[in-house]
């Protein structure tokens, strides 16, 4: 009796010892048992536990920068967009990274990645992967993607049918619109300064780009009527799935659906649109592992950071889920693949979104002048873009 | 000593007990941050500590007033009190005159950790230079917190020179970072101006239509309501019971699902409604695509929603009305139109202006079928992103404190709560006062 008392004090020791470490995410399906099969796998090795707790994505920033002072948050978030980096960083939420990875480890990232979870000139995350908007197609209808605008309409309008449509997308959100504005001549949303930061002052979606970009966005719903009002993410998505849509604009969280609806999709750039400079260019978005500045256990939650963010984890990552690591290793070992491939021709063209804290001052009153323009055929889309920007400049103060 | 009488004993008992609390929270906080000091006390060390003072707290006043042990069974309702409902009020209070939020909210900005290379007293060493490396410029009173493994320490900076830092106070540990503080400031009226400088986009449509939107809902549900519990409290109608069951089945129905099925409905090209329009030939009405329509929308929804409680209020208040009454009138030669309105309706009148009232001052506030149904909804010209065509005041306060204005303004938001309560109170007071609500219970 004693004896067996003697080896559960021990056992209980070497379990606090080793201790235990939290972590939140927002991934279903395969990709969380991915997680929860890499979790176990560090459990052997490590003798850590790892506890995975499922945290809706729109969550997640909130509990963590509220929660995280008060010891009530997970050790590490699997994943975050860096365009959230700024805001915990600069809530001090976030452990600077820098002091635990070698310089090795990161050339294996990708180099616009390692820059998007920098901030202030710190790493403040371990890069996961990428992902940005793109022309999705359905190869049903379309054997080839458009390579020009006029090729787009004509097979756009051949297709809005009563009972298909030719192109549909989220079209009030302004994330699925960066590419216009890109395309109408706005490089970011905020220019750079001297020393290559980003500037808040200097807003570039206002004036003439915006109003360009707002017509376009106008014309497609009222002058190439493609994009019918009450068409929202779930409308089109839908459409998509159902094999009722052509074309859509979407990202590659998507594609694990279209592949369960035996849909036989290929992915392109958006082409030009009509009268625009620049190629459509979409936001680049990276995802990324976080480690929580008040965590107990950092160590440990670091290194299954770390375990996460390699090169054949990623691959097995990717097969699960589909999504693009930004590991040049796993980039390699995944060529092959049409998705990575398409992809990687779309980020080719996209902008990193801007990861300070100034950018979430930006969303709302941008996301109000989109539907604004949207709403009416007559709308006037030079005061609305007049009083978007009025807007931001006030919420930023300079 | 007797109990004092009247509303002077009540106070003079709710001030002793809430005293002792507040006493007992504060002995058990300083007592915690002084054990601090020395090890790392758990967390239930401060119950405890609380408890010490509490219990022989509690003995001595009663020997002082032997009468307030009776009300020593409020303790436990009274400290919950304390914690969910003061606490709150009083922190709002105070966040509304600061700029508190996401980015200013008194922890250390890890964007600026930098590591300290030197340490004499209370000057530091920093590997780069001050003003680039905390980001602050000038960096004079700037506080900052020092920290190392299983330490960490507050001070303000006296003066920055190149890489050199003085601080306010020595370090009883040896520092291995440093890293600017987010502090947050009052700000006395700011909020309060910057609410007010928007009053044309923001504050006062939100406000009208709010009024409109609480009014209408009140209104409306209460007439319908009305009619149908009139309708079904006739004795004559046949299956009456299954029509009441069936009538409340939108009030059974739990609303945030409900609401979604609406939105599905609702759809210009998509929604059910629309098709069903198109059918009858009537031209496809942009019901949450139109700053006006949306209105509407709201308004239906709500009515769905509402009007099952409405009629079950009027239902039970016609049952107190007795049949005498009705055989007298009979008696008398009056026509049941007539028995409507010189009995039913004045009878109504008193048990129903408290729902009335009540229901008011719940959809002032109803906040989750705007959320659910528009999101605030659609963008109309000329007002800002988090005050849309269909937002309320608290739907723009949470966007306001929440999503919009970036980085989770939680001291404007709270500027906005504390209007909105003003507001809140103003209206009721003008509601009371109108309907003479308050002194029936004189």
């Amino acid at each position: 009796m004693k004896k067996a008392l003697a080896v559960l004090a021990l056992g209980l020791s070497l379990a606090l010892a080793q201790g235990k470490i939290t972590v939140w995410t927002h991934f279903g399906g395969p990709e969380l048992e991915w997680l929860k099969a890499q979790a176990r796998a560090y459990e052997k090795t490590s003798g850590t536990k790892v506890e995975v707790v499922e945290v809706p994505f729109g969550d997640i920033k909130q509990k963590f920068i509220l929660g995280a002072p008060q010891g009530q948050a997970a050790d590490l978030v699997v994943s975050i967009p860096h365009d959230w980096l700024g805001e915990m960083a600069q809530a001090g939420v976030l452990e600077p990274m820098g002091k635990y990875v070698t310089q090795s480890y990161l050339s294996d990232l990708q180099g616009v990645a390692v820059e998007a979870f920098t901030f202030g000139g710190k790493l403040f995350g371990l890069p996961a992967f990428a992902e940005s908007v793109a022309l999705i197609y359905n190869k049903k209808y379309v054997k080839e993607a458009p390579k020009t605008w006029d090729e787009f309409l004509a097979l756009a309008r051949q297709y809005t049918t009563g009972s298909t449509f030719g192109f549909l997308y989220n079209i009030g959100d302004p994330y699925f619109n960066f590419g216009f504005f890109k395309a109408f001549g706005a490089d970011n949303v905020f220019a750079k300064d001297a020393k290559g930061n980003l500037d808040p002052a200097r807003l570039l979606l206002g004036g003439e780009v915006g109003e360009k970009a707002l017509a376009f966005i106008k014309d497609l719903r009222y002058r190439y009527n493609l994009v019918p009002e009450g068409v929202d993410y779930g409308v089109a998505d839908g459409a998509f799935k159902d094999g009722a849509l052509a074309m859509i604009i979407n990202g590659p969280w998507a594609l694990g659906d279209y592949k369960k609806a035996k849909i036989d999709f290929g992915i392109a750039p958006f082409p030009t649109p009509p009268g625009a400079k620049n190629p459509w260019g979409p936001f680049l978005g990276v995802q990324g592992v976080v480690v929580n500045a008040y965590s107990k256990n950092k160590t440990a939650a670091v290194n299954f950071a770390k375990t996460l963010i390699s090169g054949k984890n990623l691959v097995s990552f990717n097969q699960a889920g589909g999504r693009i690591p930004v590991s040049k290793s796993a980039a390699k070992t995944l060529e092959k693949d049409p998705v990575v491939a398409g992809f990687s021709k779309v980020f080719a063209l996209g902008t990193p979104m801007p990861n300070i804290p100034e950018m979430g001052k930006v969303w709302g009153p941008w996301g109000n002048a989109i539907s604004l323009a949207v709403q009416k055929p007559d709308s006037n889309v030079k005061k609305i873009v007049e009083d978007m920007v009025a807007e931001i400049k006030k919420a930023i103060g300079k | 000593m007797k109990h004092p009488p009247g509303l002077k004993g009540f106070l003079l008992a709710l001030g002793l007990l809430l005293g002792l609390l507040v006493l007992a929270t504060g002995v058990a906080l300083l007592g915690y941050l002084a054990l601090e000091a020395y090890f790392a006390p758990p967390g239930w060390t401060l119950l405890l500590l609380a408890l010490l003072v509490l219990v022989p707290g509690a003995i001595l006043i009663g020997r002082l007033f032997p009468w307030l042990t009776d009300w020593y069974y409020f303790l436990p309702a009274l400290s919950f009190l304390l914690v969910f409902t003061l606490y709150p009020i009083g922190l709002t209070l105070y966040l509304a005159f600061t700029d508190y939020s996401g980015a200013k909210n008194g922890f250390p900005d890890r964007s600026t950790e930098t590591r300290v290379v030197k340490q004499e007293g209370n000057r530091l060493t920093l590997e780069e230079p001050v003003r680039e490396a905390l980001r602050c410029d000038p960096c004079r009173g700037e506080p900052v917190e020092v920290y190392a493994e299983g330490h960490r320490a507050r001070a303000k900076v006296l003066e920055a020179e190149g890489s050199t830092l003085l601080l306010d106070r020595a370090l009883p540990f040896p520092a291995a970072f440093v890293a600017k503080v987010n502090a947050f400031r009052f700000v006395g009226l700011k909020n309060f101006a910057f609410i007010l400088s928007q009053a044309s986009q923001a504050l006062l449509p939100v406000f009208a239509w709010n009024v409109v939107f609480a009014g209408a809902t009140v209104l409306l549900n209460a007439l319908v309501g009305l009619v149908l519990g009139l309708i079904l409290n006739n004795k004559a109608l046949k299956l009456r019971n299954f029509y009441r069951t069936v009538l409340i089945v939108s009030w059974a129905l739990p609303g945030v699902i409900t609401v979604q099925v609406w939105v599905a409905l609702l759809n210009y090209n998509f929604g059910a409604i629309n098709r069903l329009l198109g059918v009858l030939g009537i031209y496809p009405i942009p019901w949450l695509n139109d700053p006006d329509w949306a209105k509407v929308a709201i308004l239906l929804v709500n009515l769905w929603l509402g009007f099952p409680y409405m009629m079950t209020a009027t239902l039970g208040a016609l049952s107190t009305i007795p049949d005498e009454l009705y055989e007298a009138a009979k008696v008398d030669g009056a026509t049941p139109w007539q028995a409507l309105w010189g009995i039913t309706l004045p009878l109504l009148e008193k048990p129903m202006v408290p729902i009335l009232l009540s229901s008011f001052a719940f959809n002032f506030n109803n906040f989750y079928i705007i959320y659910l149904l528009t999101g605030g909804g659609p963008a109309q010209e000329g007002r800002l992103a988090t005050a849309q065509a269909t937002d309320i005041l608290i739907s723009w306060a949470y966007k306001t404190a929440f999503s919009a204005e970036g980085q989770s303004a939680y001291g404007l938001g709270a500027a906005i709560s504390l209007l909105i309560f003003l507001l809140t109170v103003a209206i009721s007071l003008v509601n009371f006062r109108v309907t003479g609500a308050l002194r029936e219970v004189r």
